[in-house]
C-alpha cells in the first residue's frame, strides 16, 4: 500500500487534536522529541487503499518560535531530527471564527515548500458569532484547497484526505517580505544547498535564541556567521514580517468574511466577573480535592485489595525465604504503592483536560495572575502548584504550559512542598497522638485537629512562596516573563479528546515513576530484610514464653479439658509470636542499624532511632510511614493510621534510660514539619530529572527540601520544648 | 495614548508598539500591527492583567506589557 505522510498544525485553540483524533481514532502512539519534553503524537488510517501516517505537530501562532513547543514544529518542518523525515503534505488547521490570526501561520506556512491543504474548521462556532466565510473566494486568493471541517462531527475528514492525496505542488509564497530578503535568501540557498531555503528565511528573520542551533550544517560555524552578516547587512525591524503580512490579511479578510463580531457570551462575563467568577473559582477548586480525596478512594481501595490479593496467590506458589519476600514483600508491594495513585492522578488529568477543553484554564491563569506575580511567576504556575496538594508528579508535568524556562523550574521545584495526600495519614497520626478529636474551638464550629491540619498546609504553601522568591532572586533570576494569553472561547467538552488525554497522562505517571520507585522499594525492601531474615527467635532473643504457653495450650487439646482454646484463640497467639519475631529482626536488620548510626543526628530533633528509621525506609515513599511504624511498634505491617493498636504503642514508647514518653507534642509536631517539607519521594525526582532532562535539579530539590525539613523540625522540637 | 490606558469598553486604533523585544513580536503576531483596532473588555479581579478583544479574539496581558502598545484615538 502507498504510503503518505502528512503533519498537522495550527494555532492553540483550533480543534486540531480533535480533528487529529477524528482522523486516526485509536489508532495512535505517543513518542517524544529528543532532548524536550515536547511530545508528538503519530496516527494512522486508510482511505482509498492509501496509507496516511499522521503526525500531530504541537500547537502554535508562529513560525517564530519562542518555546520549545514552537522550535519543535519549524525543526519538524525543516530538518526532522533523529531519523524523522519531512512530511509530504501540511494540513494547516485554522479556526474559522477566528480567521485573520489564524492566517498568520498559514501564509508563514506556505514558504516552507511542501504542499499545503487547509482545513476550515469551527466553522458552526464563526456561523453562531455571525461571521460567514466565502470559502471559493478563500480557495482562490490562497491558491489551495479549503475543505470545510467539523472535527467534534467528524465531518468533511473523507474529503480532506482526497485533497491531501492530490496535493503535489508546493504552494506560492503569498506573502512576499521585500526583495532584499529575498535576495539573500537566494544567496545562502546557493551557498548552503543542504539546508531547506525557507530555514534561512526563518534565520534571517529571527529575533530570539531558538533559531539559531536548529539548522544543522557540516560547516555550522561559518553558516552561523555568515546569516549573522547578512542579518546585520539587512537591519530588518522586529516588526518587518508582522506588518507585511497582516497588511495582506486584512485585505484578504475584510473581502472573505465579513466584519467579524464576536460578543462575550453571558457565561464568559459571569465567570471573569471580580466577584461571581471568584467565586466560581473558589467553589470549583472545592469539588476538585473533594474528587481526588473521596471519589478516588473506592478505585484505590480496589487496587490495594488487588496488590494483597495478587501478593497472596504469588506468595501461594513460592516457599518462604528470600525470594517469596522479594517478590511479595518487595516488588508486588512496591509496584502497588505507585499504581494506588494511578486513580487520583487519572480524576485530576480528567478535571484538568476538561477545563483546558471548554477554556476555562485560561481564565484562572488570568484570576491567579496578579497573585503569582509577587513571587516572581506568573498566572500560568498556579494550575500546576494546586494539582500539587493530590500528588506532585501531575503537578510537575503540569509545568509543560509555562513557556519561560526559569519560571518553569522554579514552579517544578516548588511544587513538591505542596502537601501531597501521601503526607496525610503521618498527619492524621500525629495529630491524633496529642489532640482529642473532640476538641473544638470557637463555639464547637472548627476542631482542633482540622486547624492543625489547616496550619502544616500552609506551612508549605508560605515555605513555598519564600523558596520561589529566593530562587527568582538568585539562582533562577530573570526578567517575569510577559503574560500574553489568548482567551479562548468557551464550549462543550469533547468527551473523546478529554478521555485520552488523562489516560495518557495517567499512563506516562505509571512508566515514568513506576520504573525508579520500584528500585527503590527493593532496596527498602532488601536493607529492612538483611541480614537478620534467618535467624531464629533465640539468636534474637525474643521473648520465648509466648511459644510456650502455645505449645503447652496445644497439648492441652489431646486431654480435652473445659479451657480449651479455640482454633482463632490459637491463631492469635501464632501471630503474636510472628509479628514479635518480626519486629526483632527488623531492629538487627541494616535498616534498623541504620537508625541506630543516625540517632545522634536525629536526637535534636526530638526522635529516638525508632523514628530515625522508619524515616530513612520513607526516603523513597513517604507513605510507607505509617506500615514501616507498626512493623518497629511489633504490629505487623498491615496497620493503617487510624488503628488503634498503633496509637497506643506510640503513647506507650519510651526513652530507654529515662522512662519518658517519646511522643510529646513537641516531638509529634516535628516529625509533622519534617514530613511537610522533606522530599520522600524518588517518584517526583524521577519526574523533575525527565521533565528538565538534567540530574542538576533533582538533586538540588533533595538537597533543599531535607535541609529546609532538618531545620524546620529542629527549630519546632526545640522552641516546642522550651515552651512546654 | 497606551493601551494600558484605554478605559473600559473604549475602542481605539493601534499606533505603534514602543519596544523591541519577543513581547513585542509575539504581539504583532497576534495582530497588534498599526492600524488594527483593540478594544477593552474587562480585567481580572485585582485590576490587572486587563482583557482586550482584537479582530475575532480576546486577548489578555499585563498593564506594565500593554503600556507599551501606543495608541491613537478612532
Amino acid at each position: 500500500m502507498k504510503t503518505i505522510t502528512l503533519a498537522l498544525l495550527g494555532n492553540p485553540n483550533t480543534g486540531k487534536s480533535s480533528l487529529f483524533n477524528a482522523l486516526c481514532g485509536r489508532n495512535q502512539q505517543v513518542a517524544n522529541y529528543p532532548g524536550v519534553t515536547v511530545t508528538e503524537t503519530i496516527g494512522k488510517t486508510v482511505h482509498n487503499d492509501l496509507e496516511f501516517v499522521v503526525s500531530d505537530l504541537p500547537g502554535t501562532y508562529s513560525l517564530a518560535p519562542q518555546s520549545p513547543d514552537e522550535t519543535v514544529v519549524l525543526q519538524a518542518l525543516t530538518q526532522p531530527a533523529d531519523g524523522r523525515t519531512l512530511p509530504e503534505v501540511l494540513v494547516c488547521v485554522l479556526d474559522a471564527s477566528n480567521l485573520a490570526r489564524n492566517l498568520y501561520l498559514l501564509t508563514q506556512t506556505l514558504d516552507v515548500g511542501i504542499p499545503v491543504v487547509v482545513a476550515l474548521n469551527m466553522m458552526d462556532v464563526a456561523k453562531e458569532n455571525q461571521i460567514h466565510i466565502d470559502v471559493e473566494q478563500l480557495e482562490r486568493r490562497l491558491g489551495l484547497t479549503v475543505i470545510v471541517t467539523n472535527a467534534r462531527k467528524k465531518q468533511g475528514i473523507k474529503e480532506l484526505l482526497d485533497a491531501v492525496t492530490d496535493a503535489q505542488t508546493p504552494p506560492q509564497t503569498i506573502v512576499p517580505l521585500g526583495e532584499a530578503l529575498q535576495e539573500y535568501q537566494q544567496n545562502l540557498t546557493s551557498e548552503f544547498p543542504d539546508i531547506p531555503s525557507v530555514a534561512h528565511q526563518r534565520m534571517l528573520l529571527d529575533h530570539s535564541t531558538e533559531v539559531s542551533s536548529l539548522f544543522s550544517h557540516p560547516d555550522q560555524q561559518s553558516y552561523l556567521t555568515r546569516c549573522l552578516e547578512l542579518k546585520q547587512q539587512l537591519a530588518l525591524p522586529i516588526s518587518h514580517e508582522p506588518v507585511q503580512r497582516y497588511e495582506w490579511i486584512r485585505k484578504l479578510v475584510s473581502d472573505v468574511c465579513d466584519q467579524e463580531r464576536r460578543r462575550p457570551l453571558m457565561i464568559d462575563r459571569m465567570l471573569t466577573h471580580p466577584i461571581i467568577g471568584t467565586l466560581f473559582f473558589l467553589l470549583l477548586i472545592l469539588v476538585m480535592f473533594q474528587a481526588i480525596f473521596t471519589w478516588a478512594g473506592p478505585a484505590m481501595d480496589i487496587i490495594d485489595n488487588a496488590t494483597t490479593a495478587l501478593g497472596d496467590w504469588v506468595g501461594g506458589f513460592l516457599s518462604a525465604g528470600t525470594l517469596r519476600s522479594l517478590i511479595v514483600d518487595g516488588i508486588i508491594a512496591g509496584v502497588g504503592a505507585v499504581v494506588i495513585f494511578a486513580p487520583q492522578i487519572i480524576i485530576l488529568f480528567l478535571f484538568i483536560s476538561i477545563l483546558e477543553d471548554i477554556g476555562y484554564m485560561a481564565r484562572v491563569s488570568l484570576l491567579m495572575d496578579r497573585i503569582m506575580r509577587s513571587v516572581g511567576l506568573s498566572g500560568r504556575s498556579f494550575i500546576p502548584l494546586l494539582s500539587s496538594f493530590a500528588c506532585a508528579i501531575p503537578g510537575v508535568m503540569a509545568t509543560r504550559t509555562i513557556a519561560n524556562t526559569k519560571e518553569r523550574i522554579v514552579t517544578m521545584l516548588i511544587a513538591p512542598l505542596m502537601s501531597c495526600s501521601a503526607r496525610l495519614p503521618v498527619y492524621i497520626l500525629m495529630t491524633a497522638l496529642f489532640i482529642p478529636a473532640d476538641a473544638f474551638v470557637l463555639g464547637g464550629i472548627l476542631s482542633v485537629q482540622a486547624l492543625v491540619l489547616l496550619a502544616i498546609y500552609m506551612l508549605g504553601v508560605v515555605c513555598a512562596v519564600l523558596i520561589a522568591f529566593l530562587l527568582r532572586k538568585t539562582l533562577l533570576q530573570g526578567a517575569n516573563s510577559a503574560f500574553v494569553m489568548e482567551l479562548p472561547s468557551f464550549r462543550l467538552p469533547h468527551g473523546a479528546t478529554v478521555l485520552k488525554k488523562a489516560f495518557r497522562q495517567g499512563g506516562e505517571f505509571i512508566q515514568g515513576a513506576g520504573t525508579i520507585i520500584l528500585a527503590s522499594t527493593v532496596l527498602v525492601w532488601a536493607i529492612a530484610y538483611f541480614p537478620t531474615h534467618n535467624d531464629s527467635a533465640e539468636q534474637l532473643g525474643v521473648d520465648r514464653n509466648v511459644l510456650d504457653s502455645l505449645q503447652t495450650e496445644l497439648q492441652k487439646t489431646d486431654q480435652e479439658i473445659p479451657q480449651e482454646p479455640s482454633p482463632a484463640e490459637i491463631a492469635q497467639l501464632e501471630q503474636e509470636f510472628e509479628i514479635r519475631l518480626q519486629g526483632a529482626r527488623l531492629r538487627n536488620s541494616y535498616l534498623g542499624k541504620m537508625g541506630s548510626v543516625i540517632e545522634p543526628v536525629v536526637k535534636p530533633l526530638g526522635w529516638d532511632w525508632k523514628i530515625g528509621a522508619c524515616v530513612i525506609a520513607s526516603f523513597p515513599a513517604r507513605e510507607v510511614i505509617v506500615g514501616t511504624m507498626g512493623v518497629v511498634y511489633n504490629l505487623g505491617d498491615d496497620v493503617d493510621e487510624e488503628s488503634s493498636g498503633l496509637l497506643s504503642a506510640l503513647e506507650n514508647a519510651k526513652w530507654p534510660e529515662s522512662e519518658k514518653p517519646v511522643y510529646t507534642m513537641p516531638v509529634a509536631l516535628s516529625i509533622m514539619v519534617f514530613f511537610a517539607l522533606c522530599a520522600q519521594c524518588v517518584s517526583t525526582l524521577a519526574i523533575i530529572k525527565k521533565e528538565t532532562d538534567s540530574w542538576k535539579w533533582p538533586i538540588f530539590t533533595f538537597i533543599y527540601m531535607t535541609g529546609l525539613a532538618y531545620l524546620g523540625a529542629l527549630l519546632t522540637y526545640q522552641i516546642g520544648t522550651l515552651l512546654t | 495614548m497606551k493601551l494600558s490606558e484605554l478605559e473600559k469598553g473604549g475602542e481605539a486604533i493601534i499606533r505603534h508598539i514602543e519596544d523591541e523585544s519577543l513581547l513585542a513580536l509575539r504581539l504583532m503576531e497576534f495582530g497588534l500591527v498599526p492600524g488594527m483596532k483593540i478594544k477593552r473588555v474587562g480585567k481580572a479581579p485585582l485590576g490587572d492583567p486587563l482583557e482586550f478583544q482584537i479582530h475575532g479574539f480576546r486577548l489578555t496581558l499585563r498593564k506594565k506589557d500593554a503600556s507599551k502598545v501606543i495608541l491613537e484615538r478612532s
